[in-house]
């Protein structure tokens, strides 16, 4: 095993710890840190909002920058699906903790220059395009000591992040925040260069010891409806494009109607309004819990006053003269799940501007579909293939993640080690470095500030204001600090029943007996009298990490231990 | 055969009541958050303004439930409906099984995004205990300040306005705002409000509410500052369908439900103002509204629960009829 790069950015006080590539180890992970395990590139949530939770926002940010990147960004707009995982959601225990929010904050109070010792390998790699997938490849690499060189065809670099997402939702100088952090570490960035023919990538795959293809999806998924051709009628991400570009900025709209239930779709109902649209529709052909657009955009839009029509499909764009006047839709109904037209349903929106954001999709470059899938990484050769350009448009996170898992297989073809591992990292823990009570589990989600709507009409202004520092530490005292893990020496416990009756939430088991599963899980049969208990057990699923067992405990069995997670190399 | 009914309003009585005389051995469950007995929901106004008495508004007591042998359980919310299950769990965590569930929780107003935080400073106007708790603050109140969509608006408005009490009324449209269901219905309402000196505001939206001294502070988006002794405001009426979250069972706003009132869960039925259902001739769906609709879907899911196979015929004449006058007549006369 060689050297990690975690270390690189958050130095660990020495305490004594174990280290376990035991699948059991792995496991528990998995099942008790379900925020961790739901996010893409699996970042240390409980670490970051312990170190929240302490004051210590630069070590926050660290960790999120060394886990997805792109804090500042993420922070703002990842699609969190951490948060639905969270354990605080589960029944009866209330929200979700503010995962996403806090990350912001984070990255707003904690933002630091990495001071990393980067040993340069001697190795050139080529990442085609600046989005987020492409980014995070070149960082990996950058830290693993390759030089590298991104190209990407527009002005600046972001991907979606600066020509997609709007403004209001994620300022241009946030992404060029962290797009610095990665040119910091010595990573070149060439704009206004585009890759599109097959010469262009032969040479890259000479030049270079290998060439990372991230494109993304520029193209809007087409559907052909009759009066597309009319003045009016915008593609979604086209409309994306040309608002971020400052180009829409002179256009009359009044009655807007979009179709779609995406990312896209919201951001153009919600630049529409702030372009003076006055009647804007955002029709959608499922249901709203099937939107795919964040719920925190979806209730920003409702905010902005905008209409919703679900169960709607459009049918033709109708036209006079040229210009867009209204949509025909049609009505649908679900069977088994799936929108189905209502013959006889059809009805008309007056407007004058529809648009279409119904996906995107990615364009054909040369050489790009005969690329094999190696261990799920598209590779030929020294030739790769990461983020929404390989597998259709996602999302930032996803984006990421991919660009991480593509970074490490090039690694690995350059480098010749054998690949990866996960080590699970176990460091006891003393009874003071809890900071958890149970008051702590009464505290309500701290609701993120917004600017009042009736300042939403300047086009680029951030809605989101971000927590105060003080907002961040509240919320980061609802995590159940789910890395920490009780557990009882059944050799040692004397069965006194002091934790049991010292227990704030039923949280400690009288079990009969423990089935192990061949992959880790627990089951525990639980025992209906103390007398038949052949082990007494912690929940770990409900214990809040107040610590009153240890403290109850006369015989001293109780330990806590703190588990976290490391990819490491195999040579 | 135990049929669990959640919901004690129009819909919810009158289903349990089809399904007994239909299936006498059957054991019927209904319940409802309300404390009360099930009463007429539609005579909240009157019964404030005192046109009519308690015993006029509650239509049920006791002696009913005893009679009929049907078990109410008031007082108690169904948290959650666990369809694969077949079984439904309380807030106080009491589960209880079924085979067949009838779904008739009706709907609330809501609050959107904008007013949400607010939402201790607004006054409800949906149940009996919101009309106790209205009762309670007249003497004091002599402006009252009032913003949401639909005709509950005039049913308030004209509630306020027989209680001898100064309006003002927010909306975001140039008049009343009411849906293209109810518009035709309406008459010349914007003369009728204005023979009743209402404050009228339109095109305009509320933003923020303070509370000042016990007086409320009502902020509009067009930067109007507006005070009242009482603050009724609402975006929607939403149906009560949270115990269905994340159940597999299909919702648009409502509860998406065929012309037997059949969910898209087996065994799991839906009735009255909680259901959304395709109207051929709106050519939309609709979530349902009024009394004698909720009645007859009431009905009709009781008997299909029984066994029977009914098909709901929507007709736009039952929309708000009521004690047989028209609903222009009722709140206008
Ligand atoms: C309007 C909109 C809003 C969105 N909102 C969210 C959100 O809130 N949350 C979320 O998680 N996701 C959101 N997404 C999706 C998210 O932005 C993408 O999934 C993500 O950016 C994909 O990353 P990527 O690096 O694969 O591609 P991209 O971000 O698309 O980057 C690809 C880059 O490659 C460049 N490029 C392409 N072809 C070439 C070429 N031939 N030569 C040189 N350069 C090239 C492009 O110019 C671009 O800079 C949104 C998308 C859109 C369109
Ligand atoms: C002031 C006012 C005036 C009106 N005037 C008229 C009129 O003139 N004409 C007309 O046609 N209609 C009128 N209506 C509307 C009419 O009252 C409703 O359409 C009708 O009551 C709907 O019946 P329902 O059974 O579907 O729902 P509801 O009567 O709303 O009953 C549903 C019940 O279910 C309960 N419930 C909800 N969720 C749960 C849960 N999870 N667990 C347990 N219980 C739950 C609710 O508390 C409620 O008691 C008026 C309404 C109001 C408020
Ligand atoms: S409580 Fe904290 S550690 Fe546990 S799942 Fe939620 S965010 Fe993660
Ligand atoms: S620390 Fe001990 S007492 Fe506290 S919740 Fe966890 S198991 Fe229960």
């Amino acid at each position: 095993m060689s050297e990690t790069s975690d270390a690189l950015f958050v130095a660990e006080p020495e305490r004594a710890h174990l280290t376990s590539t035991d699948v059991l180890d792995r496991k528990w992970i998995d099942v008790n840190i379900p925020c961790k395990a739901a996010c893409p590139v699996m970042t240390d949530v409980p670490g970051y909002i312990q170190a929240i939770l302490e004051g210590d926002f630069e070590t926050a940010y660290k960790i999120n920058r060394r886990d997805n990147v792109f804090p500042h960004s993420l922070g703002r707009v990842c699609n969190r699906p951490c948060e639905p995982a969270c354990r605080h959601g589960r029944e009866g225990l209330g929200e979700p903790v503010a995962i996403c929010h806090l990350k912001r904050a984070s990255a707003d109070f904690g933002y630091t220059p990495l001071d990393l010792e980067i040993v340069p390998n001697g190795k050139k790699v080529c990442v085609v395009g600046a989005g987020p997938a492409g980014l995070t490849a070149a960082n990996d690499l950058a830290i693993k000591g390759y030089q590298v060189v991104v190209l990407e065809q527009y002005d600046e670099p972001g991907g979606m992040l600066r020509y997609g997402i709007p403004q209001f939702r994620l300022p241009y100088d946030v992404v060029a925040a962290d797009v610095k952090s990665i040119t910091d570490l010595g990573v070149e960035i060439r704009c206004n260069q585009r890759i599109d023919s097959e010469a262009q990538i032969e040479l890259l795959k000479r030049e270079y010891d290998a060439v990372i293809l991230s494109g993304g999806c520029m193209l809007p998924s087409s559907v052909k409806l009759p009066g597309m051709d009319a003045h009016g009628f915008y593609w979604g991400l086209d409309f994306m494009m040309q608002a971020n570009r400052e180009l829409l900025n002179d256009i009359k709209l009044n009655k807007v109607v979009v179709i779609g239930g995406g990312f896209t779709a919201v951001d153009c109902t919600r630049t529409s309004y702030r372009l003076g649209a006055s009647e804007i529709t955002l029709a959608y052909r499922r249901t709203k819990d099937k939107m795919s657009a964040g719920e925190p955009e979806i209730d920003c839009m409702e905010e902005e006053g905008i209409e919703m029509e679900f169960l709607v499909s459009p049918v033709e764009i109708l036209a006079k003269d040229g210009k867009v006047t209204g949509i025909r839709l049609v009505r649908n109904r679900l069977e088994e799940g799936k929108p189905v037209a209502i013959p006889g349903s059809e009805f008309v929106i007056e407007c004058d501007a529809v648009i279409m954001a119904i996906g995107q999709t990615n364009e054909d470059l040369p050489g790009t579909k005969e690329v094999p899938e190696v261990n799920e990484v598209p590779q030929k050769d020294n030739f790769f293939l990461a983020g929404d350009f390989r597998n259709g448009s996602g999302t930032v996170i996803e984006a990421c993640a991919d660009g991480r898992k593509v970074a490490r297989r090039a690694h690995q073809y350059l480098s010749g080690i054998k690949g990866y591992q996960d080590v699970v990292h176990i460091e006891e823990i003393k009874l003071d470095q809890l900071p958890r009570t149970r008051e702590d589990d009464f505290i309500p989600l701290t609701t993120m500030p917004h600017i009042p709507v009736s300042e939403r009409l300047a086009k680029n202004r951030e809605v989101e204001t971000g927590y105060t520092r003080e907002l961040a530490q509240n919320e980061a005292r609802r995590c159940y600090l789910c890395h920490y893990n009780f557990q009882i020496d059944i050799d040692r416990c004397i069965y006194c029943m002091a934790c049991i009756d010292a227990m704030p939430v039923d949280c400690i088991k009288l079990a009969k007996d423990i089935d192990v599963g061949a992959d880790g899980s627990l089951r525990y049969v639980s025992a209906a009298h103390w007398e038949e208990a052949q082990a007494i057990t912690i929940d770990n699923d409900k214990c809040i990490r107040c610590g009153n067992c240890v403290r109850a405990c006369p015989v001293d069995c109780i330990s806590i231990s703190k588990y976290t997670l490391e990819t490491v190399e195999v040579e | 055969m135990r049929y669990v009914i959640v919901g004690t309003g129009a819909a919810g009585a009158t289903a349990a009541r089809t399904i007994k005389r239909m299936d006498r051995d059957g054991e019927v469950v209904i319940i409802g958050d309300e404390r009360f007995f099930p009463y007429n929901r539609y005579l909240l106004t009157e019964f404030l303004s005192g046109a009519v008495s308690a015993a006029e508004l509650f239509h049920t007591s006791e002696e009913f439930f005893e009679a009929m042998d049907i078990r109410l359980r008031k007082g108690q919310a169904v948290e959650r409906v666990y369809p694969n299950d077949k079984t439904i769990r309380f807030a106080h965590n009491e589960v209880m099984s079924y085979d067949r569930l009838l779904i008739a929780t009706g709907r609330s107003p809501s609050l959107g995004p904008v007013l949400r935080p607010y939402a201790k400073l607004i006054q409800r106007y949906y149940t009996f205990e919101d009309i106790l708790l209205i009762q309670k603050r007249l003497p004091e109140v002599r402006e009252v300040i009032v913003s949401g969509r639909g005709l509950s608006a005039l049913d308030l408005i004209q509630g306020m306005y027989r209680v001898g009490k100064k309006i003002t009324y927010i909306t975001r449209g140039q008049a009343i705002d009411v849906s293209t269901v109810e518009s035709h219905l309406m008459g010349d309402l914007d003369s009728a409000l204005a023979e009743r000196e209402i404050n009228f505001v339109h095109d305009d939206r509320i933003v923020a509410i303070e509370c000042v001294d016990n007086r409320y502070l009502v902020k509009t988006f067009q930067g109007k500052e507006l005070w009242g002794d009482l603050v009724f405001a609402w975006d929607n009426y939403t149906p009560n369908v949270g115990c269905l979250r994340n159940t597999g069972i299909e919702v648009k706003t409502g509860i998406l439900v065929d012309l037997r009132m059949r969910s898209s869960a087996p065994e799991v039925y839906a009735a009255g103002d909680c259901v959304e259902i395709y109207h051929p001739t709106l050519k939309n769906y609709w979530i349902n509204f009024g009394w004698p609709n909720a009645v007859e879907q009431g009905r009709i899911a009781g008997k299909n629960m029984a066994g029977d196979n009914e098909e709901y015929q929507i007709h736009e004449t039952t929309l708000f009829n009521i004690l047989g006058k028209p609903l222009e007549a009722r709140w206008w006369d």
